[in-house]
């Protein structure tokens, strides 16, 4: 019974998430080949990278008060 | 330009005979959802000859364990492979984690068998299908992995 009532909040959770998903963005997604997809992945990542290095090298809103900025 | 990093480690496994799946986000978004991930995860076959091939495909890209502290000695060949099971690597192409067995799953056989076949950067390769992901993501149970899972539910409803 235990395990029955742990599948059921489980998938109540997953229901939850469904929810929010932004349905139109998927069907643009799944027009796309495979290939197309791994490269927009892809570029997403670059975009990652580069926020890592901006981020390392950004100015605090603070900072930026005391600085006149 | 240089080949989109993905291309390099797919390029690097399939011209050296590794027999893989590709599981995780990198497959996850070629089902079909877009999201982040920062890692390629692939599960291997850990027969002998599937373990000398991946030694010899991830070498030129300088393997070494991802996390560790610089320096620690670090060799991927076929004693390593064989000791181990799963790696999470750091190489000169990007991440890598190299999965012998994956929870919720199991081994390559178990992979291998709920992989579709996509033909992509010039080779056809095995992805894991949206019945896998779900697997492995409902074994795995982590915040993210219900995001994935509702949406892993979309696409099967779209897909009928």
């Amino acid at each position: 019974m235990k395990r029955a009532a742990e599948r059921d909040s489980f998938e109540v959770l997953t229901e939850l998430f469904a929810r929010d998903i932004d349905g139109a963005l998927m069907d643009e997604n799944l027009k796309l080949t495979p290939e197309q997809r791994l490269l927009k992945l892809e570029a997403m990542m670059r975009f990652g990278e580069e926020a890592r290095r901006a981020r390392a090298a950004a100015v605090p809103a603070e900072a930026r008060r005391r600085s006149g900025q | 330009m240089q080949p989109p990093f993905l291309q390099k480690l797919v390029d690097a496994l399939v011209s050296s005979r590794v027999r893989f799946v590709i599981i995780g986000g990198v497959a996850l978004n070629i089902q079909g959802h877009a999201r982040a991930t920062e890692d390629f995860d692939v599960c291997y076959a850990r027969d002998r000859e599937n373990l000398v091939n991946l030694a010899a495909a991830l070498a030129p890209l300088n393997p070494r364990l991802r996390g560790a502290p610089a320096g620690l000695p670090f060799v991927l060949d076929v004693p390593t492979l064989r000791a181990g099971l799963n790696f999470t690597l750091s190489t000169d192409a990007g991440a890598i984690d190299l999965l012998g067995e994956v929870t919720g799953l199991g081994g390559y056989a178990a992979a291998d068998a709920l992989a579709d076949e996509f033909e992509f950067f010039g080779h056809k390769l095995l992805v894991l299908n949206l019945d896998g992901l779900e697997r492995t993501k409902k074994a795995a149970g982590r915040p993210k992995d219900l995001v994935d899972l509702g949406s892993i539910a979309e696409l099967k409803k779209r897909r009928g």
